[in-house]
C-alpha cells in the first residue's frame, strides 16, 4: 500500500508538471525570452 | 479538474498580464500539490485521518477543504505582495488559488470543512462531459491569455500548439481515469450532490450494533 501511494502520488506530480510545462514553455517562447 | 485549472490561470493572466504565469500556474495547482506531497508521504486513503494530529482533520481536508484552501490563498497572496508589492496581483493570486476548490465541486467530491459534509457533483464520473468543460474552460482561458501576448505572437503556431497540447492532455487524463484523474474512493460518493459518510454518530450506532451482535453471540 505504501508503494501504491508513492505511486499515486508521482502519477499526480507527473501530470501536474506535464500540463504546467506546456503552458509556461509555450509561454517562455511566444514572449520571446 | 486537471487542466481547467490551467484554463483559470491562463485567463488570469489575460486580466492581468503584470503577473508572471509560473505564479499563477502554482496558484492554481497549489491544492493539488498538497494533494500529492499527502500521498508521497505514505498516506494512502485520504479520509484518514491517521497522519494528522487533529480530529477530523483528514488528509484531503489539509489539501483541499475551505480552510486550507483559505490558508494557502492568504500565504501566496502575501509572498507575492511581498516580492512584488502589486496589490491586485495578489489579490489575484488568492482568487486563483481560492478557484481551486469550486471548480473541484464541479468534477469530484471534496471535504468542506472538519465535521462538515462532502459535496460536489463527481463530474468525473463522466468522462465525456468532464472533457467537455475542461476543454472549454481552457479555451476560453487561452482565449483571454492571447491578449497578453504581442500582436504577432498571440496567433502563432506555438500558441496553438499550447492549446492544443492542453486539450490533449485532457483527453488523455479522461481516458486514463481513475489512474491519472485521482483514483480515490472518495471520488465516487454514493449521492451525486451531498452526502456525510463519516457522521459520528452513525459510526457510535454501527458499534454499538456491532457489539450488541458479539454480546447476544457470546451470551444466549
Amino acid at each position: 500500500m505504501a508503494m501504491h501511494g508513492i505511486l499515486h502520488a508521482l502519477l499526480w506530480a507527473a501530470a501536474l508538471l506535464l500540463e504546467a510545462a506546456v503552458v509556461l514553455i509555450a509561454d517562455h517562447r511566444l514572449r520571446g525570452r | 479538474m486537471y487542466t481547467g485549472h490551467l484554463g483559470i490561470a491562463l485567463a488570469a493572466k489575460g486580466l492581468r498580464s503584470r503577473v508572471g504565469l509560473w505564479v499563477l500556474v502554482a496558484a492554481s495547482q497549489g491544492c493539488d500539490w498538497a494533494d500529492a506531497v499527502a500521498w508521497a508521504i505514505g498516506h494512502q486513503d485520504p479520509r484518514s485521518s491517521r497522519w494528522l494530529a487533529f480530529d477530523g482533520w483528514t488528509a484531503q481536508m489539509a489539501s483541499h477543504s475551505v480552510p486550507s484552501v483559505l490558508v494557502l490563498a492568504i500565504v501566496l497572496a502575501v509572498l507575492y505582495w511581498a516580492t512584488a508589492r502589486d496589490g491586485r496581483g495578489a489579490a489575484l493570486v488568492a482568487v486563483v488559488t481560492l478557484s481551486h476548490v469550486p471548480a473541484d465541486y464541479v468534477t469530484s467530491v471534496k471535504p468542506t470543512w472538519p465535521g462538515g459534509p462532502r459535496i460536489g457533483l463527481s463530474l468525473y464520473a463522466h468522462p465525456a462531459a468532464d472533457f467537455l468543460l475542461e476543454a472549454a474552460i481552457v479555451c476560453g482561458g487561452w482565449l483571454l491569455y492571447r491578449r497578453s501576448l504581442p500582436t504577432p505572437r498571440a496567433a502563432s503556431r506555438v500558441a496553438w500548439l499550447a492549446l492544443v497540447a492542453l486539450v490533449a492532455l485532457q483527453l488523455a487524463a479522461n481516458a486514463g481515469r481513475p489512474g491519472i484523474l485521482g483514483a480515490t474512493p472518495v471520488d465516487t460518493p454514493p449521492s451525486p450532490t451531498t452526502h456525510r459518510p463519516d457522521r459520528p454518530m452513525a459510526a457510535l450506532a454501527r458499534r454499538a450494533a456491532r457489539a450488541a451482535s458479539a454480546a447476544a453471540d457470546t451470551f444466549p
